[in-house]
């Protein structure tokens, strides 16, 4: 009897101790000396959203083709509702197509068109769109969509197009009769504006809006501060010196890298010496988005938002360009386009407004020419006749008032080698557009 | 079965239980660390570099340095005059230029003693190279001892006649500013060179480690002339060839005589030209420079 009660505690005790000892390890958190902890406390936020790579890669324009009309949405954020409902679909089977694009689509007239404003790696997909898992992806780049709605084409529906070497991937969509159903259901509703077509040189569809409502938008602009940047963009921001040079734009530097500041944006350069090694098209916006999330530097309201505007693969470098309402904003002096260079995994450049729109007042509608006139007057115009245009566009140019008052104002825009370029109808030429 | 022996079953299980959370919870105080490396020596690196046992692998700690050009006092301005065999002239911008009226011949050993008794602050310069093309002597000078490489602020440039005779010299002097800076751990030699070893393909099987040396570098002054200096490790390579390893940050730098002095002269000349001194000596100087200038093939080897 006496044994039994001994066994008894023992027992007890055993399972108390291995409670104990359970709840000590799963509570243990070893404590490690923290490094750099006094960096860690120097501000270097610019308190601006996070973007990720499906917020950041967004289409310019969704045209519908119904037989020979064209159109597009009235209200630009149906676009992004109806591009959002897209990134469900579910793409699977892949394949290239050996097809002249434009001799393909030449006979095609009922189809949707998702339009994007550079071209854009296919590896990328997976990160914008359902994509089967064990579905292999060619290595192309598209800047097009086309969803064809006529049955004959069920094995099929999607193509990737890429404008410049006219080669295009097919692929199939889950559920196609589901979701040609719903974008026929939604053509059919009245929410259109018509749209006109202008074909450039290249043979290249551009697409125009033919019914106009838009409005001038005075707005108070604020700037960031720039030791906020330097806090951000120096690994030891407390050896920064700083000083102003001649036209008065201050000079931040630890000796190698430089920053510059001027009133609206600034001009960062980290000389990086070790050789050049390409990187590819989903890298470069994986590391060009992660560090800009890194010091939340997407400095952007309800309404307007950076879009991937420009994806270099040669140059290393990326560019994002601020949209309002979903039209770019255009400019040439870096108020409105977050511009990176990228080196060996490093950025080497990187260049981004320090203003950002805050409070807009009302503004007036601005009477605009229709996409009509627009390409009359390029056809007919000879500054433009001999010009290579590689695509046209609405958008907002942005014009400084005094004292951080900022006007974004409608306008049409020319894309050449040159870049954007402001189309000017009172003269028979366009502004700045002779270099 | 007995409650007896079902209690002994107890015991046995939740013995071998404990005996294991024990060891878990002593494994969990005691995190293995050993996934940090110590630094040694690559084997790669090892195998194909001579001369590794030049490095110390001395811990270090060092910091920033804040230079700016200095600006000379009535008293140095006095020192230059007394200089003999010498006509000085100080520019805007404190630049010196001096001509030695009888020209002094060119000979390693006494170069030192010449220094000390005939140029400002002589001692604290020291030889870096002789440019051959342009048949100059350059000295870069020191901040706490150690040089400051590749400094437009801070540089000695001996001009050199067809008789390797010295016959002109410029001469800037860089001030220290502000000294309570933050210290840093800096790399030490070793991990200096294990830096260029791995980022670079800079290194070859063969090559030879010649000297390791720390000192300051950088690449842009401020508008107001202001030098922000970091402590930079300079590797040289077979006697020959140089390479610069920022000791906080690691990233490295090319950087060669050749295209600093272009640099340099065209600089040097611009300001003797902007200020306007029609002295005999600046003339010389600037028709010297406009020569080397049109005469050196900067771009190629």
């Amino acid at each position: 009897m006496k044994l039994e009660t001994i066994k008894s505690s023992v027992l007890v005790f055993l399972i108390l101790l291995s409670l104990l000892l359970t709840l000590r390890i799963w509570n243990y958190q070893p404590q490690y000396e923290e490094v750099d902890s006094d960096q860690s406390t120097i501000e270097a936020k610019l308190d601006g959203k996070e973007e990720t790579k499906k917020s950041i890669i967004q289409p310019s324009q969704i045209i519908f083709h119904d037989s020979h009309e064209l159109k597009g949405f009235k209200d630009k954020s149906e676009e992004k509702n109806l591009y959002n409902n897209m990134q469900d679909w579910l793409l699977y089977g892949f394949d290239r197509i050996q097809a002249d694009s434009t001799q393909f689509f030449e006979n095609q007239h009922q189809l949707v068109e998702v339009i994007f404003p550079t071209l854009i790696p296919m590896e990328i997909l997976p990160d914008l769109f359902a994509v089967d898992s064990d579905t292999v992806i060619p290595s192309t780049s598209f800047d097009r969509i086309s969803i064809m709605l006529d049955e004959e084409h069920d094995s099929n529906p999607i193509y990737f197009v890429n404008t410049e070497n006219k080669l295009m991937v097919s692929a199939n969509i889950q559920n196609i009769s589901e979701i040609r159903e719903q974008l026929i259901n939604i053509n059919e509703d009245n929410k259109f504006i018509p749209y006109v077509e202008y074909v450039t040189t290249e043979d290249k569809s551009i697409y125009l809006p033919n019914e106009i409502e838009m409005y001038e938008r005075p707005f108070q602009a604020n700037a960031s501060s720039a030791t906020l940047l330097r806090n951000a963009l120096f690994d030891n921001p407390s050896a920064v010196r700083n000083s102003k040079n001649a036209a008065g734009a201050n000079i931040f530097t630890d000796g190698i890298r430089t920053m510059v500041e001027y009133d609206y944006h600034i001009e960062y350069t980290n000389p990086i010496f070790s050789d050049q090694s390409n990187i590819e098209g989903r890298q470069l916006i994986n590391e060009t988005l992660d560090f800009i999330n890194a010091h939340e530097g997407w400095t952007t309201g309800v309404r307007d938002d950076y879009q991937l505007a420009e994806l270099d693969t040669q140059d290393n470098s990326v560019l994002y360009r601020l949209n309002y309402d979903g039209y770019p904003v255009i400019e040439d002096s870096n108020y409105s386009t977050i511009d990176i260079t990228l080196r060996n995994q490093k950025v080497n450049q990187y260049n981004r407004p320090l203003i950002h729109l805050k409070s807009s007042f009302a503004g007036q509608k601005v009477d605009m020419r229709t996409g009509e006139e627009v390409v009359d007057f390029l056809n007919s115009s000879d500054y433009f006749s001999d010009r290579l245009i590689e695509d046209i566009t609405l958008g907002y140019k942005m014009e400084e008032q005094q004292g951080y008052i900022i006007d974004l104002t409608p306008a049409w825009f020319f894309k050449s080698y040159l870049g954007w370029r402001e189309i000017d109808f009172e003269q028979d030429s366009s502004k700045g557009g002779d270099v | 079965m007995q409650w007896g022996q079902i209690k002994t079953l107890f015991i046995l299980c939740f013995l071998v239980l404990d005996i294991f959370l024990l060891r878990q919870f002593i494994e969990t105080r005691e995190p293995d660390l050993s996934f940090i490396p110590e630094t040694s020596i690559e084997e790669g690196l090892k195998t194909d570099i001579e001369g590794l046992d030049l490095l110390t692998d001395e811990a270090m700690q060092g910091s920033y340095l804040y230079g700016s050009r200095k600006e000379l006092n009535d008293e140095e301005k006095e020192e230059l005059e007394q200089f003999e065999n010498q006509e000085i002239e100080v520019l805007p911008g404190d630049l010196i230029v001096s001509k030695l009226t009888e020209p002094v011949s060119y000979d390693e050993d006494n170069l030192q003693s010449f220094l000390e008794s005939n140029v400002l602050n002589g001692e604290n310069y020291v030889f870096w190279g002789k440019n051959d093309e342009t048949n100059t002597l350059i000295y870069f000078q020191k901040i706490k001892g150690n040089p400051i490489y590749y400094n437009q602020s801070g540089l000695l440039l001996i001009l050199l006649n067809d008789q390797d005779e010295m016959v002109q010299y410029t001469q800037t002097i860089l001030k220290n500013e502000d000294d309570q800076q933050e210290d840093y751990d800096l790399f030490t030699d070793t991990e200096a060179i294990m830096h260029l070893y791995n980022n670079t393909n800079e290194l070859n099987q063969g090559d030879e480690l010649t000297d390791i040396k720390i000192g300051y570098h950088n690449l842009t002054p401020l508008p107001n002339g202001g030098q922000v200096l970091a402590p930079t490790w300079k590797i040289t390579i077979n006697e020959n060839r140089n390479y610069f390893i920022h000791a906080i940050e690691g990233n490295s730098f090319p950087r060669d005589d050749k295209s600093f002095l272009e640099d340099t002269i065209i600089e040097i000349r611009g300001l003797i030209q902007d200020s306007n001194n029609g002295s005999d000596v600046t003339k010389e100087i600037q028709e010297n420079f406009s020569e080397m200038i049109e005469s050196t093939n900067w771009s190629g080897d």
